[in-house]
């Protein structure tokens, strides 16, 4: 075990073997959430003084065993000293405190330890995903009052534990830094004013809380006390009552006895020690500026004209959207939501993956911009990330400090009055005592320029700090390498460090920040943002201003070699300006007094935000929550992009798209998981895959071929990585039958069913067994092999006469002629083995004895879970089912799985054993109820959306599709939480404090008895096909071929909707007369021409039409398609 | 300081220390109800848990608190109804933690009771009941400082 202290003796690291006991190391700036809190008691309240890092009271001295800190606070002398332990794997924290004041003192000490027991490399890759395995439990012990017990549960060789408890008597505990600080997210100290809550949270930031037994000290006693934390590599078990005896050990050591004698504090002895006072900085602890509210006029007038979806808590204004689409937020809704309001911006116009673009994320809560990248959004790094929507670190990003002209002191700009967002730039509005201050922050689509402009509106213009934090390095700039500055008076380059991994990776990279001549006063590091002034070598550039009205920031950077930038073909955008025209590519438009009206409005206004979701998720794929990644999800990209690309009838980009798909094509025909799409040669991220991967690119070829009749594509050269490690350049379709052998060859032995083999769509749902795995057959990958193949068949067969393929249109045949064999002998199978009692089961295990055990079933005894929606969905939107079938399928979804915030994955959670798996790895791992765990997963609602869409469930599919709206999101689910209103969530999280609360009520969500709150935020294939509803499932519009399909699903209160719709480079406005059936329309006109129309099939209701294409075309080459369609 | 504000000092900071006691029991109730589930899903024959358990004994638990607060609140030489509502609802929070003690110990003894070597009650049970007992002895101190005809309600709080 080793431990790591920074100057201030705070924890920069503690590690047990390869493993990260931290969850944010804490560096010079700034400590992590870890620290020592003593805490003076009355019936008012607590005081609270941190007593370890930067604007702790005390004198550290470091020692070879590690630091001892003395110092005052409130008529207290503390001591507090830390040892490792010598014959076991623990640690220890010893504090004295002894009372100085003539009056008695009511006291307590806390301890808190953020933990992850996951590898560093883990760790900086997403602590909330760190967090959302971890199980905390509370052990009462025979010596030291309760303990806290933290076993990190992520599926893996090992189940490292620890125990947390004090050394005299654990009385309070707590498990999340959310119970802690609350929404008001003031911080650690702020939030120990309270008690512990003695409660569990199983949550996104794991903090183990451990509260000594108060006391009341007399003047001169002494309270002698501290903490202990002891490590089990490996803890298979469930932490049980039994865990109690590494309480014993851990007190049994020598290093656990005080090691205090009567000289541990500084003033008692009267010595005055060599031991430097601990420094603060400018973050720690950080002064905010203290913000009042904003008139709402005075907001209207910032913001620009219009309020619209006007969210209201009360009198109190919580947000709105203008008239130009801008989505305007306050303070009050800010304070109500549990993920911070966010916005991911990126710059660049085209439709392709560009290297040139700039990435930014920008919090509301003072982080102009954050985890700045250019091209590769996760490794080509510029500035660090936020990593904690609790602000548990604070020195991040680009952040801003102001100071008044008689003001010494620095203050943070943090959560500002209001703030406005458009997908490319944010506003904030500090409204103060002395004035009114906007900042903007901006990513153009013409120009690869990040900009920040800081505005006095009111007021005495202010001293301005701006501070960004370098990232250049590869650990989010947490490693003192400061980087080299160029500085001239307008702009200062900043490159990577003279030897270190960063200029090796760009050695000739760098970014600039350039401002207005004359405005920028000093250039500096990080000396600005230490009390004293000093340097620590962290990587910050600092720019100091005089009092400014205005400050012109931008930044840019070359990271990306120029020679890579010029080699690209990005094409064009096909709007007259980038976003107001991706924006609105697509409108609905509500008839007059229609009861639909608001929802439709909301469905309007949310489709833009979705659209630059869905462009995030496609071209700089990270979240606001999944803040690393960079690379494609083979399974992602092939519904997300591919569906926003259809939804734009943008076909160009969709063919690149797939050319790089397919260039990610492993030699044994499979995919990887996730491949990295910006190189030439792409290595995958995972080259393990699960097996559903493999039919995403098929589905998606053989649907772009469908649409755009482009068979050219099938003789495509496309280089192939063969096993030698060699490549060569093939033709698609050599890619297709590489693909369909493998296809043949992972079948279940005897059947043409897919083998399970690394898992299925839901990554929660691996088999904890790996025998079980090869007997496993998913329902929904079998769905999926049946609907991909038939798809791909159908586009094959459809090239037969296609004179670009010549020489292969054998192949294309033989392809097709397979494709369709196996997806014709699947479907059968689907019905003969895998639905039972009418009812498709999820899964079916194939014993070599031919017996079958459904699992996901009404007759499972294995999981209890006894009904699964993807198969059931899938099967319908595929036609797999019968309309009597499908009917039964969809009531057995609308009685056990349908929630009010949308449909479920399953019927009720999987069982949670504290974390040893019997059936499934993820889902009965996982401590956080959240995510696909918690089974609201967005994505698959969507599919159920789509599915109502097949079946012609017209109030269905707008009720469906409302659901994932935010925007209004409380009248339709009233226990719905406070949510950021313009971003797409990937899943809608139950509000349970742990998984064994969620089983023991999980029917309280169906009573709207338990918070539903939003889930994680942008990143998601959900956006993109989102969109493709919309446009072809809801709005019926879908280019095939030489046809254009007209098959709208619309329920009769939207008799009259308007939409505006992109088609072939120019748009349609479409009309919809609804009559008494909510689909099959009964006439088409085009510019008052009516067109013959070719019935479609739908076995389950009125079909749609097809229409010519040539016609269309002919009949609006001079100008918009005005669409006549009725229904 | 006189001895009326020696008195309500004294009660705050007994009511202060109760509150921490009580929010302790809050814990160990959880600590409880997870070893409890624990043994259950590993088929270790305890019997199953009360849906309403550990809710039920909480929410007790934080009555006491409110009740305690109420009382502090109200003053020096209050008439006894809220001490003697305070002593009965500790009297029911007693009685309902020994009865899901005895609960989980009837489930628990149909068995041997394996890795925790607990002997006949469950583990945590002991450190339940001393904290209980912390929270009687200072309830009596807190009743004491307050109540006019003291004696009444202290004799009941023992």
């Amino acid at each position: 075990m080793t431990a790591w202290f920074t100057e201030g003796s705070v924890l920069r690291r503690l590690d047990v073997g390869e493993r990260s006991i931290l969850l944010y190391p804490a560096d010079e700036l700034e400590s992590g959430p870890a620290n020592l809190f003593l805490r003076r008691r009355s019936a008012a309240g607590r005081d609270v003084c941190a007593l370890l890092g930067p604007g702790s009271p005390g004198r550290v001295r470091l020692t070879g065993a590690g630091p001892i800190v003395t110092g005052s606070w409130q008529g207290l002398d503390f001591s507090v000293s830390f040892r490792l332990g010598g014959r076991v794997t623990a640690w220890y924290w010893h504090v004295a405190v002894t009372n100085r004041d003539v009056d008695s003192a009511e006291l307590d000490v806390v301890y808190a330890q953020d933990v992850a027991l996951a590898s560093y490399v883990t760790v900086r890759t997403n602590e909330y995903y760190v967090s959302q395995y971890l199980d905390l439990t509370p052990v009462v012990t025979d010596e030291a009052g309760t303990a806290l017990a933290v076993r990190q549960n992520m599926p893996g060789s090992a189940a490292p534990w620890i125990l947390i408890g004090s050394l005299r008597d654990g009385a309070g505990w707590g498990t999340d830094a959310l119970q802690i600080t609350g929404r008001g997210r003031d911080g650690i100290v702020a939030g120990l004013t309270r008690d512990l809550p003695n409660a569990r949270l199983q949550h996104e930031h794991t903090l183990a809380l451990v509260q000594d037994r108060a006391v009341v000290l007399g003047q001169h006693q002494t309270l002698r006390t501290g903490f202990f934390g002891i490590a089990v590599p490996d803890h298979p078990a469930a932490t049980s009552a039994a865990d109690r005896a590494a309480a014993t050990e851990a007190l049994g050591q020598p290093e656990a006895k005080t090691p205090f004698g009567g000289h541990y504090s500084a003033s008692r002895s009267g010595q005055a020690p060599a031991a430097p006072v601990t420094v603060s900085s400018l973050f720690c602890p950080a002064r905010t500026l203290r913000c009042l509210p904003l008139a709402e006029k005075a907001l209207s007038a910032l913001a620009g004209p219009g309020c619209h979806h006007v969210e209201r808590s009360g009198q109190a204004l919580l947000s709105f959207f203008t008239d130009e689409g801008s989505h305007v937020v306050t303070a009050a809704k800010q304070a109500c939501v549990l993920r911070p309001h966010g916005h991911i911006m990126r710059t660049g116009s085209s439709l392709v993956p560009d290297k040139a673009s700039l990435t930014s994320t920008s919090w509301m809560a003072g982080t102009f911009h954050s985890q700045v990248t250019q091209g590769h959004v996760a490794r080509n790094r510029v500035l660090s990330a936020r990593r904690s929507y609790l602000g548990l670190k604070q020195a991040a990003g680009m952040r801003v400090f102001v100071r008044s002209a008689d003001e010494d002191d620095w203050v943070l700009l943090g959560e500002p009055s209001a703030w406005a967002v458009d997908p490319d730039r944010c506003r904030w509005w500090y409204q103060h005592e002395a004035g009114l201050l906007e900042v903007v922050s901006t990513a153009p689509a013409d120009v690869h320029e990040l900009g920040l402009t800081i505005r006095q509106l009111a007021g005495a213009p202010p001293h301005l700090l701006v501070c960004a934090h370098v990232a250049l390095g590869e650990d989010d700039g947490q490693t003192p390498e400061p980087p080299e500055l160029r500085v001239t008076d307008a702009e200062v380059t900043v490159s990577p460090a003279a030897g270190s991994a960063a200029r090796d990776r760009f050695p000739h990279g760098s970014f600039r920040l350039a401002w207005d001549p004359g405005t920028a006063a000093v250039i500096g590091r990080d000396e600005i943002l230490f009390a004293d002034g000093l340097s620590r070598d962290l990587p910050w550039v600092t720019i100091a201003t005089s009092a400014v009205a205005e400050l012109n920031l931008t930044l840019t950077a070359d990271l990306t070699p120029k020679r890579e930038i010029m080699a690209q073909e990005l094409g064009e955008f096909p709007w007259p300006s980038f976003w107001p025209g991706l924006t609105a590519a697509v409108r609905l438009e509500c008839p007059p007094g229609s009861p639909a009206c608001d929802e439709v409005n909301r469905l309007d206004a949310i489709v833009r935000w979705f659209g630059h979701d869905a462009l995030v998720h496609y071209l700089s794929p990270r979240g606001l929550e999944q803040y690393t990644g960079g690379a494609w999800g083979t399974r992602d990209v092939c519904q997300g992009p591919v569906g926003l690309l259809v939804a734009l009838g943008q076909l160009p980009p969709l063919r690149d798209l797939l050319l790089r798909v397919l260039r990610a094509q492993k030699s044994d025909g499979d995919w990887p998981q996730a491949f990295e799409f910006f190189c030439d040669a792409p290595m995958p991220g995972q080259s393990e895959s699960h097996g559903d991967v493999v039919f995403w690119p098929l589905l998606a070829l053989g649907e772009y071929i469908t649409i755009s009749g482009d068979a050219g594509l099938l003789a495509e050269l496309v280089r192939v990585r063969r096993q030698d490690g060699g490549s060569a350049a093939e033709p698609v379709i050599e890619h297709v039958r590489r693909a369909l052998d493998h296809i043949g060859r992972s079948t279940v032995p005897g059947s043409p069913l897919p083998a399970y083999g690394n898992g299925d769509w839901n990554d929660s749902l691996q088999p904890a067994d790996p025998r079980m795995a090869a007997h496993l057959c998913s329902s929904w990958t079998a769905v999926l092999q049946v609907h991909a193949l038939r798809t791909l068949a159908e586009a094959l067969n459809g090239t037969a006469s296609g004179a670009p393929l010549t020489d292969l249109h054998p192949l294309a045949a033989a392809c097709a002629a397979d494709a369709e064999q196996l997806a014709d002998q699947t479907a059968r199978a689907l019905q003969e083995v895998l639905v039972a009692d009418g009812e498709l089961a999820g899964y079916a295990l194939l014993g070599a004895d031919g017996g079958i055990e459904h699992l996901v079933h009404p007759c499972d005894q294995r999981t209890g879970l006894h009904h699964g929606i993807l198969p059931m969905i899938h099967a319908i939107s595929a036609d797999l089912l019968t309309p009597e079938q499908a009917g039964t399928h969809l009531a057995v979804i609308t009685e056990h799985l349908l929630g009010p915030d949308g449909a479920r994955l399953f019927d009720r959670p999987a069982a949670y054993r504290g974390g040893p798996m019997e059936v499934f790895q993820r889902a009965e791992a996982a401590t956080f109820f959240g995510r696909e765990i918690g089974l609201e997963y967005t994505a698959a609602h969507l599919r159920y959306a789509e599915a109502l869409a097949r079946y012609g469930d017209a109030e269905g599919l707008l009720r469906a599709l409302a659901l994932v709206n935010p925007i209004g999101l409380k009248e339709r689910v009233p226990s719905a939480g406070r949510r950021q209103s313009n971003c797409y969530y990937s899943s809608s999280d139950a509000a349970f404090g742990d998984r064994y609360e969620a089983e023991a009520h999980y029917d309280q969500i169906h009573r709207g008895e338990v918070t539903l709150e939003g889930g994680w935020r942008v990143y998601s294939s959900g956006p993109g096909i989102f969109l493709r509803l919309v446009v072809e499932f809801m709005l019926g519009i879908r280019r095939r071929g030489d046809r254009i399909e007209i098959d709208p699903v619309l329920p009769r209160s939207l008799n009259g909707l308007k939409a505006r719709i992109p088609f072939d480079g120019a748009r349609f406005d479409v009309t919809y007369r609804v009559g008494a059936r909510d689909a099959g329309p009964t006439s088409v006109v085009l510019n008052g021409v009516l067109l013959p129309t070719v019935p479609l099939a739908n076995p389950y209701r009125a079909p749609g039409v097809s229409v010519p294409l040539r016609q269309v075309r002919e009949i609006i080459a001079a100008g918009p398609g005005r669409l006549d369609v009725q229904v | 300081m006189s001895d009326r504000g020696d008195r309500l000092s004294a009660a705050r900071q007994d009511l202060d220390l109760l509150v921490g006691d009580l929010s302790t029991v809050r814990g160990q109730l959880e600590e409880f109800a997870t070893m409890w589930r624990r043994q259950c899903s590993a088929r270790n024959s305890w019997l199953d848990m009360p849906h309403a358990f550990p809710q039920g004994l909480r929410e007790m638990a934080d009555g006491l608190a409110g009740t305690l607060g109420a009382l502090v609140e109200a003053g020096l030489d209050q008439d006894p109804d809220l001490a003697l509502s305070a002593v009965a609802q500790l009297s029911a929070l007693e009685a309902g933690l020994a009865a899901a003690i005895a609960g989980a110990s009837r489930g628990q003894t149909a068995t041997a009771v394996t890795a925790a070597g607990c002997g006949s009650t469950p583990p945590g049970a002991a450190a339940i009941r001393a904290t209980m007992s912390r929270v009687r002895t200072r309830q009596q101190s807190l009743i004491g400082h307050l109540v006019k005809g003291q004696g009444m309600a202290a004799e009941q709080a023992a």
